[in-house]
């Protein structure tokens, strides 16, 4: 049962996030998705580069 | 953004695991301290999801790799693009190139610039564009400006001969020796004289200021478009004398003849690729023909000097119509508006000739910068969102793109620009959600 319920779990926490939304859990802290645009870098050779874009997982640990 | 609070959560789970909220409450509670007490003393792996770990005493969460591939699903398989390539010029360079070609200056009819067949040349990679600026700019409108102005600056006019003067150094110093020798003969027959003089058309040509009569046009035989009128300053400059600006008046028609023989050489024997190379050899070669026409003008007989002249324009159609598409137009002057009479009218018409956000797609332009606005997983989907967005007057596109584990992608795609910078600034433009929703990216193929 705990195997399932780790499953789901993940799942659930996962399905969340990947559809935009910011996920509340008690004890645990909060996991929001984040967007970082497009931005211009350097890549190795010194030259500007413009970077994909991309969505990264921002956990914020309760208490904080 | 949308919130989901603990006991939503808790419902969610409830539902998948079909137990009571209140078992899966206690579960969780279970699951929770485990991570907190595994974490506390190294880490806590939980497959699919991510790693627990404690540092200073806070809980840091790394998502899984697979969980940020699948959140990044729309991004997937993008690779930075280059902005910046080596020996590039300043942006603001770059900035305004865009956007005298982006029609965010003074709109100007192209068919008197020419821009479409600078534009369709060939490929626009940066580093050729920027080698464009570097030593004319072919998307600098002054000189077509002036063009349709009807102005003329000296300093413009030496500024072309003395470019293409370096290209045919030696070719127009054989015009020039056949004109004077010609010259010459033509002072000692006065019979000539007297029929140039007889042709009663001298007015038209000696006058500074004359601008081209009906008259002047009957001279030319010709239903050729006239010759420019700030051509004419040039000759009366040189030459005030009557007798010789008649002959100038012969010499340009025989060159327009000349030019529009050329054109329909590289008409007639191009594909429908090759033919805006015509009108680019003929750039090459006409403001040689203008800029030595002073001296060849003073030819009564000027069939030797024409025929250099041809024998010169041909090796150079030839010349051009072997050069790579992409050739960097530098040494070649934009054309004015009597060039492009001669030459035809560019193939395309202002609504696909210009790069922008809005218009029709002009799949002639190679790998231009776009505003990618969707990512499917449904060529269908894509095709329809991209109609959509033509509906809305976006020239818009779709695109496949193949993921690195074999996946396809199709995306869709709004606007062609010349460079990033160019896409940057028109995605300012756009409607939400595209405005706050959208990536820069490159165009490699239309509609597959």
């Amino acid at each position: 049962m705990e195997k399932k319920f780790n499953s789901a779990f993940r799942e659930a926490l996962r399905g969340l996030v990947t559809e935009g939304k910011s996920v509340s859990i008690s004890g645990l802290g909060t996991f929001k998705p984040v967007h970082i645009k497009q931005h211009e870098a350097e890549n190795e050779e010194g030259l500007k580069v413009l970077m994909p874009p991309k969505d990264t997982i921002e956990f914020m640990p309760e208490g904080n | 953004m949308d919130k989901v609070s603990h006991t939503q959560f808790v419902e969610n789970l409830a539902s998948k695991l079909v137990l009571t909220e209140e078992e899966t409450g206690k579960k969780l509670s279970e699951l929770i301290l485990t991570i907190k007490k595994e974490s506390a003393s190294g880490e806590i792996v939980i497959d699919g999801l991510g790693t627990f770990t404690t540092k200073n005493k806070e809980l840091t969460f790394v998502p899984d790799e697979s969980f940020e591939l699948e959140l990044n699903h729309n991004y997937a398989g993008m690779i930075p693009v280059l902005i910046e390539e080596p020996g590039s010029v300043p942006a603001a360079a770059v900035k305004k190139a865009d956007d005298a070609a982006d029609g965010e200056t003074e709109p100007v009819d192209d068919s008197l610039t020419g821009i479409d067949s600078v534009d369709n040349t060939g490929d626009f990679e940066e580093e050729e564009f920027v080698d464009v600026i570097d030593e004319q700019d072919p998307f600098d409108l002054d000189d077509e400006d002036d063009a349709v102005t009807g102005k003329d600056t000296a300093a413009s006019r030496s500024g072309e001969a003395g470019e293409h003067e370096t290209m045919n150094e030696d070719a127009a110093e054989k015009v020039r020796k056949a004109a004077l020798e010609a010259e010459e003969k033509k002072i000692k027959e006065e019979e000539a004289s007297a029929q140039i003089a007889a042709m009663n058309i001298q007015p038209n040509w000696v006058e500074p200021e004359a601008e081209t009569t009906p008259e002047s046009k009957a001279a030319t035989g010709s239903n050729e478009p006239k010759p420019d009128k700030k051509e004419i300053p040039a000759y009366d400059r040189t030459r005030p004398d009557s007798n010789t600006g008649t002959i100038i008046a012969i010499l340009v028609a025989a060159i327009v003849v000349v030019a529009g023989a050329l054109y329909l050489f590289g008409f007639l024997s191009g594909s429908p690729s090759d033919t805006i190379t015509p009108v680019v050899s003929e750039q090459t070669v006409s403001p040689p023909a203008v800029t030595d026409e002073p001296e060849a003008g003073e030819v009564g007989e000027p069939d030797a000097a024409l025929s250099e002249m041809e024998q010169l324009a041909e090796q150079e159609a030839a010349r051009d119509v072997t050069a790579q598409p992409d050739t960097p137009a530098e040494e070649e002057a934009a054309p004015t508006p009597a060039e492009l009479q001669v030459t035809g009218e560019p193939e395309s018409t202002p609504a696909t000739a210009s790069f922008g956000l809005r218009g029709t797609m002009n799949t002639s332009f190679e790998r231009p910068y776009t505003i990618v606005v969707h990512s499917l997983d449904s060529r269908t989907g894509a095709e329809q969102e991209a109609e959509g967005l033509s509906g809305d007057g976006f020239r818009s596109t779709f695109f496949r793109v193949e993921l690195p584990n074999g996946s396809v992608r199709w995306r869709v795609a709004i606007g062609q620009f010349r460079s990033s910078n160019a896409a940057v600034e028109a995605a300012t433009q756009l409607p939400e959600p595209y405005l706050t929703n959208h990536f820069i990216s490159r165009i490699e193929s239309y509609n597959p």
